[in-house]
């Protein structure tokens, strides 16, 4: 059956380029297996993944190993057809993948202001005329009356906004977004989801979205990824996860 | 991320000072200990059963036993009354007890002197056990105070509400809230019994015999160098056999628990506040402003030497002194950020433990171990220069300043540098704008405790300072011997003056170079 199901995964990859290929991959923590033999692709831009879990499941994992913020232990992924990592190696380092990542925490710098926030990343990239960049990106998300302002200033959903501007002004091909509403007020949730559900959309680009929220995920999501303890337990679209006769998906949603 | 910065080039600088300071030093302890002239020295430690040094190695314990548990328990009251209770200037009362503990020991004790011979107590009495314990135990309470404040910090406010919910106050402190305070207790017991095993300044100044005082003796005075390592040996063993205990006990704790705050803490409205805050006071004033007071009035009251002619005296020493710790505090820090990196970064949560056993070394020892070991012809341009003196600082004081910064530096969240690195911002870069803008505070803080313990340190210098340096510390001990009373007591208070000058600087510096905007949110 895993051989035919490789056979025609290579096939399928001679054919064209998936946007994610996951292989056989395999993180352990300090002798403790977190993802085990996860094998998945993403084959058309601007999806919206969801990646679904309970409370160490792996999703975080999962996000960090195809941020290359994680090294694997066995198997490979590719983007756009190109090998990122594989086995131990990171072949493609982070900030050469075109990858935004919104972290759980936000991690916005506290000792810079808005305006140096959403700055850092561009001054890298060495970009010439940064400045018109950062106004422009500010204003598509309303946020430049708060450029001088220390993110400590700023209220839950202007935080977010300075996050997703930051991540979005680098004009990644590939956002990932491990729980970013976690902390905010139902009300706020569901805008700020508006809000991600149209920036896919306007700038067209993949997203994966970590939550343990079914619901989010039924909501937002083009293809849901839900994970049990380190393996995929479920790859399909929302309509599939709702007809799916799989019990642990049925479980999970169930509670 | 981040774990290449030349890795290499950083564990060979660590494993250097390591060697200088402490393994090759302990080594030649070591075999001076057990050997002598090719055989091993049965003489030397069954010397130890000499009725003389059985009696300081009593000394020793009864001051170290009593003066921890004094500590503690008043220590106790304190940290309660300044964490968990409203208590009004809470804030002053808090800076003004810790003062005892960041000034030289010397200086206190002179002035305890001053205080005692002023109230006519009898000679026998000043010069006895009893005034040991109580001077070391006004120095170790605030330690006591300061490590179980953090202690109470650290338990959520859940824990005790829940308690509250079915049982009363009392009930809840005892069985809820001192449980979890535990490690607090225990770590600062054990921390002050080791440091009152190891103080020389109190006991040799009141001509208490103690084992540490007995070690100098054999050592400076009769040159006996084995037993004077084989002593130290066997007091080194003892203080880190208090330690294991510890550790094994409070494996999974830590040994201070600062930096680990709780997301909330309970305070009580405290019924009669007045009460406590008397008594705070009258602690406060009789431990600590008494006898600052009549250092004060010693040194003004007599007729010849000048306060002036006092401090154009110490002039000398006072600059040697600074330079010497400013260069050892910058040391000190700069390893203890390499040291705190390498225990945050790689997990290596061992390296602290292997420094907390290295500040247990008794100070005395790590002066003998260096003396023994440097004091060769290859090693003669260490031995002879402050290089020695800066190589003891970083075997007493790099503990201290790995725990202030690791603690800091375990606060900032992985993200923010992940997130830095995923915008193509190299390890370096991201050191210098993200981690130590985000450290700065932790890092001043450091230099400036480790200036002031340089500053006082005497235990350790007065065996290893090279000719042609004058220190401050040795300077005023040894001439508590010989110059009159009120010379000596203007000399400490010099001393004392210097130390409240750094430590103003250090809280006014604070104020003016991270009152930053951004730390409103911290």
């Amino acid at each position: 059956m895993y051989a035919f199901w490789k056979k025609g995964f290579i096939q399928s990859t001679m054919e064209r380029e998936p946007v994610i290929q996951f292989i056989n991959c395999t993180k352990l923590f300090d002798g403790k297996t977190i993802l085990r033999n996860i094998s998945f692709e993403v084959n058309e831009e601007n999806t919206f993944t969801t990646i679904l879990g309970k409370t160490g499941s792996g999703k975080t994992t999962l996000l960090r190993l195809l941020a290359g913020l994680e090294k694997l232990n066995e198997g490979c992924i590719y983007i756009n057809g190109k090998t990122v990592s594989e086995g131990n190696k990171i072949i493609v380092p982070p900030y050469e993948r075109n990858i935004g990542f919104i972290f759980q925490d936000l991690a916005l710098w506290p000792h810079f202001t808005v305006y140096q926030n959403i700055e850092f990343g561009l001054k890298q990239k060495k970009i010439s005329d940064y400045k018109s960049i950062i106004m422009q990106t500010m204003n598509e998300f309303g946020i430049t009356d708060l450029k001088d302002n220390f993110t400590h200033q700023l209220s839950g959903g202007q935080q977010q906004l300075v996050a997703l501007t930051r991540s979005m002004v680098l004009q990644p091909k590939l956002l990932l977004m491990d729980e970013p509403l976690a902390n905010l007020d139902v009300k706020l949730k569901t805008q700020m989801r508006k809000r991600i559900k149209q920036l896919a959309k306007e700038k067209k680009i993949s997203i994966f979205y970590v939550t343990h929220d079914h619901k989010e995920a039924m909501e937002m999501s083009d293809k849901i990824i839900l994970l049990h303890e380190g393996a995929i337990a479920f790859y399909g679209t929302p309509e599939q996860s709702i007809y799916s006769d799989n019990s642990f998906l049925k479980e999970f949603i169930e509670v | 991320m981040g774990k290449t910065i030349n890795s290499k080039t950083v564990l060979l600088l660590v494993a250097g000072l390591f060697l200088a300071a402490v393994v090759l030093p302990m080594g030649v302890l070591l075999f001076h200990a057990i050997f002598q002239k090719g055989s091993v020295a049965v003489e030397s430690f069954t010397s130890i059963f000499h009725k003389d040094v059985l009696q300081s190695i009593g000394n020793s314990l009864i001051i170290s036993t009593a003066v921890s548990m004094l500590s503690v328990l008043l220590g106790c009251c304190f940290a309660f009354l300044f964490s968990k209770a409203t208590l009004p200037f809470s804030k002053a009362l808090r800076l003004l007890l810790l003062l005892p503990l960041l000034l030289p020991s010397y200086v206190i004790c002179v002035a305890w002197n001053d205080v005692w011979v002023f109230a006519g107590v009898h000679k026998n009495l000043i010069y006895s056990l009893p005034a040991v314990v109580f001077i070391l135990t006004t120095i170790y309470t605030p330690l006591a105070a300061f490590i179980i404040q953090a202690g109470f910090k650290n338990i959520n406010a859940g824990m005790e509400e829940a308690g509250m919910m079915i049982t009363s106050f009392k009930q809840v402190f005892f069985k809820i809230v001192l449980p979890l305070l535990r490690p607090a207790l225990f770590s600062s017991f054990i921390l002050i019994f080791i440091l009152s095993l190891s103080e020389f300044a109190v006991p040799s100044f009141l001509s208490v015999p103690v084992f540490v005082t007995e070690i100098f003796t054999q050592f400076s005075a009769f040159y006996n160098y084995s037993l004077a390592a084989t002593q130290s040996l066997i007091l080194t063993a003892i203080c880190l056999l208090l330690l294991f205990p510890e550790r094994k006990y409070l494996t999974k704790e830590y040994f201070f628990p600062f930096g680990k705050k709780a997301f909330r803490f309970r305070m009580y409205e405290l019924r009669n506040k007045n009460v406590p805050l008397i008594l705070a006071m009258l602690y406060i004033i009789f431990t600590v402003l008494v006898p600052v007071v009549f250092l004060t009035s010693q040194t003004f009251s007599r007729a010849g030497t000048s306060f002036l002619e006092i401090v154009i005296m110490l002039l000398p020493s006072l600059k040697d002194s600074v330079l010497i710790a400013i260069a050892g505090a910058l040391i000190v820090t700069l390893f203890g950020l390499i040291f705190s990196w390498l225990t945050v970064q790689f997990k290596l949560k061992f390296l602290q433990t292997i420094l907390l056993f290295v500040f247990a070394v008794p100070a005395i020892v790590t002066g003998v171990s260096l003396i023994l070991f440097y004091n060769t012809p290859s090693l003669n341009f260490i031995y002879s220069s402050i290089l020695i003196i800066l190589i003891a600082f970083s075997a007493r004081f790099l503990f201290i300043s790995v725990k202030i910064i690791s603690d800091s530096l375990q606060q900032i969240p992985v993200s923010f540098t992940d997130a830095a690195y995923m915008m193509g911002a190299r390890p370096f870069y991201i050191f210098r704008k993200i981690t130590l803008p985000l450290l700065g505070e932790a890092l001043f803080t450091s230099f400036f405790i480790i200036l002031i313990f340089c500053l006082n340190e005497l235990s350790t210098v007065i065996m290893v300072y090279p000719p042609g340096i004058s220190l401050l510390p040795v300077t005023i001990f040894t001439r508590t011997a010989n110059a009159p009373q009120h010379i000596v007591s203007g000399m400490s208070l010099v001393a004392l003056m210097f130390t409240i000058v750094i430590l103003l600087c250090m809280l006014f510096g604070k104020k003016v170079l991270f009152n930053q905007q951004w730390r409103e949110s911290r």
